[in-house]
């Protein structure tokens, strides 16, 4: 298998000094092409994924894969990938924006561009061993203080400058993803406390209190993509 | 646009409220990490 053009795993510190996964991006493009994936659990530490597109309960649609990625393509497709790991599944790509629609091309991200939200409420699913090369950002007191927070990943161009830090804000940079392009990961306080969703076939509602990752788009690009 | 004040030389710029400015989150996707144990029962 080639080596990726660059691969990093992310962890922070929370308030008790424990070191916690955070994410693993690689670029496994070749040659001039750059292909981005962000991994947000590790199997191995027995940390999988549910992908669901319903608000309120869970569903017969919603898939549990060992592993999700969500990968941006040069071409500027952005899918999360739930891979298959059994011969009874298959594995699925969904493209948030729709099928077929692209976002800027990789090549031509210059400002800060929104890409994945990722609220964390349970910093305990927060796992993967650590190697002594991994990048670990250092604790925000008043924002990963065990309680749940935010961060918010952007790509951008190397010259553009990183927000300043402050006590409702933590930033940390990630350089070199490709030639030009940089990720920052801005950390906030979250006011998310969970919410309730009904298990199919039935009126029971349980509390879901877990991490969600989700995807951004700026504002001013919601036009030019449908809407599912 | 977006603004983004330079400060000299640094890399810093203002705050990255700024940057929330721009966000959207508009699609109804979630992946959701999971060991199986994420259910509180009410």
């Amino acid at each position: 298998m080639t080596r990726p053009k660059f691969k990093e795993s992310v962890y922070f510190t929370d308030h008790l000094g424990e070191i916690r996964f955070l994410v693993q991006v690689l670029n496994v493009g070749k040659g001039m092409t750059d292909e981005l994936k962000f991994i947000f659990t590790h199997s191995a530490s027995g940390v999988g994924g549910v992908y669901t597109e319903s608000e309120g309960e869970w569903t017969h649609g919603d898939i549990i894969r060992l592993q999700p990625e969500i990968s941006y393509h040069s071409d500027g497709s952005m899918h999360i990938k739930m891979p298959s790991h059994s011969e009874r599944t298959e594995t699925i790509y969904k493209n948030p924006m729709g099928a077929g629609s692209r976002r800027k091309h990789l090549a031509d991200i210059f400002l800060w561009e929104p890409i994945i939200k990722y609220t964390i409420l349970d910093y305990s699913l927060c796992k993967k061993p650590i190697r002594s090369t991994s990048i670990v950002i250092p604790n925000h007191s008043s924002i990963m203080d065990g309680t749940p927070f935010d961060c918010v990943l952007f790509l951008g161009n190397s010259s553009i400058p990183s927000p300043k830090e402050r006590v409702d804000l933590g930033v940390f940079r990630l350089s070199g993803l490709t030639t030009n392009l940089d990720l920052l990961c801005c950390f906030y306080e979250s006011d998310y406390k969970g919410e309730y969703r009904r298990i199919p076939n039935t009126t029971e509602r349980v509390l879901f209190k877990g991490n969600i990752i989700q995807i951004l788009i700026r504002h001013e690009d919601l036009n030019m993509y449908k809407v599912p | 646009m977006e603004k983004i004040q330079s400060e000299g030389h640094s890399r810093q710029t203002k705050p990255a409220v700024d940057l929330l400015y721009s966000v959207s989150l508009r699609y109804p996707n979630r992946l959701i990490p999971t060991n199986g144990r994420f259910f509180g029962v009410i």
